[in-house]
């Protein structure tokens, strides 16, 4: 069973405490904390018709916060690949990645996304739920209600599938 | 981690058998190695993306941990902090109380006392009686402190 909108408004405001307290330990300017938190209640707000109830949505929401931060710092970067006083006073300068970078960023991910294609339906769902959702088997075992043995069985399979596909497509 | 427990971990997740929690693990040591292998770096992409972000975010976060770790002084250096400061400030306070205090008067010198010649005292003892016994008395007195009388003697001698 799939939380609702409302459900999800009900529990918002406990959920934006928790996920602004992870972007304020990231970030020293409240202003991009607030941005990220902003970013996270968003992402949560658009996929939580698909989140299971009986999922630890805090987990989740801590996740995706994460994710928003690491996103946004990392823009943060890419603006600005030269050292400036904010950066520097912030201290915790990492290297912006230059052109040639998210080039191939951006081809590894296409590449990743047509071996994925080549997955059964069946397949793809369960890749999806451990890498995309981060679900436990125990988890994708309640939702889909296929045992958990075969649930390993499954990821396994389509795991070595795309890794060798991969292999075979990077070495090319 | 080593390569090897991070081969371990990366056929334990092709088997399917890995937790979350390890996943997190084997995306952190995959995300510190500068150069990957083609084989690592196809299964870094597999990892998905939340999980690689959220290793980003904790590596950064225990990057700056460290950063700042050793960027604070030793409990040494803050002990001698401390103590050079309270000597300090006990420096400035004797300074100032030393300042507070009443000048001695530069004019005082010493004078010695000239004492004046006085007459000798007189005993008051062996004064009454017969004569008789004024002398006994006198002679007891000598014989108790012949060093003075042996002085009063000498120092009328002297004069």
């Amino acid at each position: 069973m799939y939380m609702t909108r409302s459900q999800f408004e009900h529990i918002a405001a406990q959920l934006r405490q928790k996920v602004l307290k992870i972007s304020t330990q990231f970030f020293s300017s409240r202003y991009d904390a607030e941005d990220a938190a902003q970013e996270a209640m968003e992402q949560l707000w658009r996929y939580c018709e698909h989140i299971d109830t009986d999922r630890n949505i805090e987990a989740l929401a801590v996740r995706v916060a994460k994710n928003c931060c690491v996103s946004l710092y990392r823009h943060q970067q890419r603006q600005a690949p030269t050292a400036n006083i904010d950066t520097l006073a912030r201290n915790h300068q990492e290297p912006g990645a230059s052109p040639q970078q998210l080039l191939e960023a951006s081809d590894t991910q296409r590449l990743l996304n047509e071996t994925l294609d080549l997955l059964k339906p069946r397949e793809r769902q369960l890749f999806d739920m451990r890498a995309v959702m981060g679900l436990s088997t125990d988890e994708i075992a309640s939702q889909t209600g296929i045992p958990k043995t075969s649930i390993t069985a499954m990821v396994s399979a389509a795991r070595k599938k795309v890794f060798t596909e991969l292999i075979k497509r990077m070495k090319q | 981690m080593t390569n090897k427990d991070i081969q371990t971990l990366i056929n334990k997740f092709l088997a399917g058998l890995t937790s979350p929690q390890e996943e997190l693990q084997l995306t952190q040591a995959l995300q510190q190695h500068n150069s990957l292998p083609a084989e690592w770096q196809a299964i870094n992409l597999m990892l998905g993306e939340l999980t690689q972000g959220e290793a980003a975010y904790d590596t950064i976060m225990s990057q700056r941990n460290s950063h700042s770790a050793s960027s604070k002084p030793s409990a040494i250096l803050v002990a001698l902090r401390f103590i050079s400061s309270a000597a300090a400030i006990y420096l400035v306070g004797l300074f100032i109380w030393l300042q507070l205090q009443p000048a001695p008067k530069a004019q005082m010198t010493y004078t010695p006392k000239i004492e004046q010649s006085k007459p000798a005292p007189q005993p008051a003892y062996c004064t009454e009686g017969t004569p008789r016994e004024i002398l006994m008395c006198y002679i007891e007195h000598r014989k108790a402190q012949p060093d003075t009388y042996k002085q009063l003697k000498q120092m009328n001698n002297e004069n």
